[in-house]
């Protein structure tokens, strides 16, 4: 529970078992690496050995791999689960499959050249089509489209702009008596098309004529014979074109039984190509090479035993050192991990602080719990995210967000029971009484006003959560002092203010306001007074003192507002709920007849479906917001960096030992 | 005559139709806004929908929070049937104003912080829960601007 201790290691082995024992630490996947500093009294003895060519050939193998598989992908006929996971594969399988790399690789290779072919067939077949739809605009030509001349004539084919006025051309070459016939052959939006005709003599000046009016010439290279001739034959390329791929899809169909020793394939070249990538980052001497990284504290002789046992090695760890910084891991329990990914979102918790994970995690869940609100929603959330969690396989990051999804369900069925609301109003109005209260405690869609101050309290308490975390990073640090100032002295004064504005929210009972609102002003002045003096301490002249402590002071208003901001507990809340009510409404105007239900269970689906949507997503972004902005606030200090250890990071498989 | 036709029940379900109307309005402009620069994104990955397509959703809240007042409001007046006085009609035409009102604007508003978002995302999904949080900061407002109005209509 918090942040797992490290040590860092020291590990120096022989130069050739290097790529073994870099293998090995891979397998067990529990060694952070670090980029090796060399430092300079032994830079003559070590070196970064870096194998470019090594890695680069590598990288080519796994492009073609890559290649390969997405050729083979809209052929995979292999049944796809839900959510995706890797598969698993025993060494025995694995180097069975490995063995053979070399022929599934030529395989790959083969697999990329019907890719290419098969493109240039498309790319064929597109040719064709755009031909056919120019030629098709001849259509009407009536001599064959390679002719260009006779003896004394001269033939051209073009086109003029529709915006040209084809009528007063014809006619001005008619008025010039020029020797010319023009023929149009076709027309469509953009052009005239025209084949013309003309008397060798004249053929410039009605060339000059043309080309003033737009004129463009066509050639069909490559043709001979009648416009419709030709299209014929094209189309007749194109079925054959087409069979052909249909040819090539099914053998491609066929080889798609291969995807698995391909992934395969393709995960081993990637192992191997970090193992490459790493033995450049690692210190290298001539006969010795030696690699440092950081390793979980329990773990450490697990590693020092097993690597000892099969290769003459010297290992050292030690603690980390003060202020050094070290990879974080968090160790959390059943609830608090399933919280960690939306921390790492936001960032991940410094090495120097405590995980504030534990504590996040119940007001996160309980939060979403608040605003989803419906008990309905959340039993159904919970039982689909527990069925996932609990018999699907899937990967750690999936599985993590299926358990907060279901703790936040059944957080939902809590406060949905709380408040009364299964599905909206469903149980009443299907009881047919509207009216009818079936909450444990009270209904806020009737009282919102008493909602709302439960929400800012929640808030209040949240907020003061948020504090103790500071004040729990402060004891870490042996800080103690620290604490009266920048935690004790933030609650008197935070707790003054809330009692002095308690009258001012609505439906705080009257007996409340009495019992603390004396108390209100003299905490809030001691506070105040507190952290007027407090506040600027830091600074290292007096004005700096002075406004320091003021614009402590001024953090109140941040305070007030952070608070408002936990109405959003209730809007979000009212909002499902309300939504709820108009769904089971508009269902029930059918009454109770065949039709009636037909159109209450297809109403019930359809606008159920959508409030639970469109509320959950809300509930998620903003429970995350609170914590993000609220909470994180008062205490978070980020900027850890997350524990990577250097392990196997395939994409298909999952080697099981 | 005028106060005839414009009734205590005319300015309830006037109010009722502004808090929607205005809401949905800003929310529908605020996701096209957010969805034409998501459409830019998934043009260019489409592995990237479904994070572009949560920063689209964003402004939508205004409308639903639109439509829970104005059904609030035609709730509240089918508790006061035909005893419902001017006054409490007035009361609820206003009610319905400030969710409506700054529902439209922070709809609007918010929709071009979430497009401005979504190109977070286009360069680093990573950080598209930045790109969240940024946005939610406009939504504050139209959440306030819910719950004054549902304190005002529980108030008539």
């Amino acid at each position: 529970m918090a942040v797992v201790g490290m040590k860092k290691l020291t590990l120096v082995g022989l130069h050739d078992d290097r790529h073994r024992i870099l293998s090995r630490l891979m397998e067990l996947g529990v060694l952070d690496i670090s980029d090796t500093e060399i430092n300079p009294e032994i830079e003559h003895l070590f070196k970064k050995e870096v194998d470019s060519d090594d890695i680069k050939e590598l990288e080519g193998k796994i492009h073609t791999l890559e290649g390969a598989i997405s050729v083979l992908r809209p052929f995979d006929k292999r049944k796809k689960p839900l959510f995706k996971v890797r598969k698993d594969m025993n060494h025995h399988d694995f180097s069975a499959v490995i063995l053979r790399r070399h022929e599934v690789l030529a395989e790959a290779s083969r697999i990329n050249r019907i890719r290419t072919e098969l493109l240039g067939i498309k790319s064929d077949i597109n040719k064709y089509n755009s031909s056919i739809i120019q030629l098709n605009s001849w259509n009407a030509l009536s001599i064959p489209v390679e002719s260009t001349d006779t003896l004394r004539t001269e033939i051209w084919k073009g086109m003029l702009p529709a915006a040209a006025d084809t009528e007063a051309i014809l006619k001005s070459i008619d008025e010039e008596e020029l020797a010319c016939s023009i023929e149009i052959t076709g027309s469509d939006n953009d052009q005239t098309y025209i084949t013309v005709y003309v008397h060798n003599d004249d053929a410039q000046k009605v060339s000059s004529i043309l080309k003033r009016n737009g004129f463009s010439n066509v050639n069909f290279p490559g043709l001979r014979g009648s416009v419709s001739e030709n299209i014929s034959l094209m189309e007749e390329k194109i079925g054959e074109n087409q069979k052909e791929i249909a040819g090539i899809e099914e053998n491609l169909a066929e080889l798609s039984l291969h995807l698995d020793e391909i992934e395969t394939v393709y995960d081993y070249y990637s192992i191997r190509k970090d193992i490459s990538l790493m033995e450049g980052e690692i210190a290298a001497g001539k006969r010795v090479f030696f690699l440092e990284g950081w390793i979980p504290e329990s773990i450490e002789e697990k590693l020092l035993a097993d690597l000892s046992e099969k290769w003459v090695v010297d290992i050292n760890t030690r603690h980390p050192l003060e202020d050094e910084e070290f990879p974080v891991l968090l160790k959390n329990g059943f609830i608090a991990d399933s919280v960690e990914d939306i921390t790492n979102m936001y960032d991940v918790p410094s090495h120097k602080a405590v995980d504030p994970n534990p504590v996040m995690a119940p007001f996160f869940i309980l939060f979403f719990g608040l605003m989803l609100s419906d008990a309905g929603y959340g039993l159904l959330m919970a039982i689909a995210c527990g069925v996932v969690y609990f018999f699907v396989p899937i990967e750690d990051t999936m599985k993590r967000f299926m358990k907060m999804m279901m703790l936040c369900g059944l957080a939902t069925v809590f406060w949905g029971t709380l408040f009364g609301s299964w599905f909206g109003n469903l149980i009443p109005v299907l009881s047919g009484n509207p009216s009818m209260n079936i909450s444990v405690w009270f209904e806020p869609v009737k009282n919102p006003e008493y909602m709302l101050m439960w929400a800012l309290l929640f808030g209040v308490i949240h907020l003061y959560a948020g504090l103790a975390m500071k004040a729990a990073n402060l004891i870490k640090r042996k800080k103690y002092l620290d604490i009266v100032w920048d935690v004790l002295s933030w609650y008197v004064f935070f707790t003054g203010a809330v009692f002095l504005v308690m009258p001012y929210v609505p439906a705080v009972p009257e007996s409340a306001i009495q019992a603390v609102e004396p108390y209100g002003i003299y905490l809030f002045a001691v506070g105040a007074v507190i952290l007027l003096f407090t506040q600027g301490r830091k600074s290292k002249n007096i004005f700096g003192k002075i406004i320091g402590g003021l614009s402590a002071l001024y953090d109140l208003i941040g305070f007030m507002s952070d608070v408002l901001s936990y109405s959003r507990l209730l809007a979000l809340g009212l909002a499902t709920s309300v939504i709820a009510g108009i769904v089971n409404e508009m269902g029930s105007m059918g009454g109770f007849s065949f039709t009636g239900v037909i159109v209450f269970i297809l109403v019930f689906i359809v606008g159920h479906g959508i409030n639970f949507a469109l509320n959950a997503l809300g509930a998620y972004v903003h429970s995350s917001r609170l914590q993000y902005i609220e909470f994180f606030n008062k205490f978070y200090e980020g900027g850890g960096k997350a524990f990577a250890p250097f392990r196997r990071n395939t994409k298909y498989i999952r080697i099981k030992d | 005559m005028f106060f005839e036709v414009f009734n205590a029940n005319f300015w309830a379900i006037f109010g009722g139709a502004l808090a929607f109307f205005l809401a949905a309005a800003g929310s529908a402009k605020g996701v096209s806004i957010a969805g034409e620069a998501a459409s830019g994104v998934v043009a260019e990955d489409t592995d990237k929908f479904v994070n572009v397509m949560i920063l689209e959703a964003l402004p939508s809240t205004q409308g639903i929070y639109g439509f829970v007042i104005a059904f609030m409001i035609m709730a509240a007046m089918t508790e006061l049937g035909s005893a419902i006085t001017m006054q409490q009609g007035l009361t609820l035409f206003v009610a319905g104003l400030p969710i409506g009102i700054v529902g439209m604007f922070s709809g609007i508003y918010q929709g071009r912080v979430a497009a401005a978002s979504i190109g977070i995302v286009a360069k680093r999904s990573g950080d598209m829960v930045k790109g969240i949080i940024l946005t939610l900061m406009v939504e504050l407002f139209a959440i306030f601007g819910l719950l004054i109005s549902i304190l005002m209509v529980g108030r008539v």
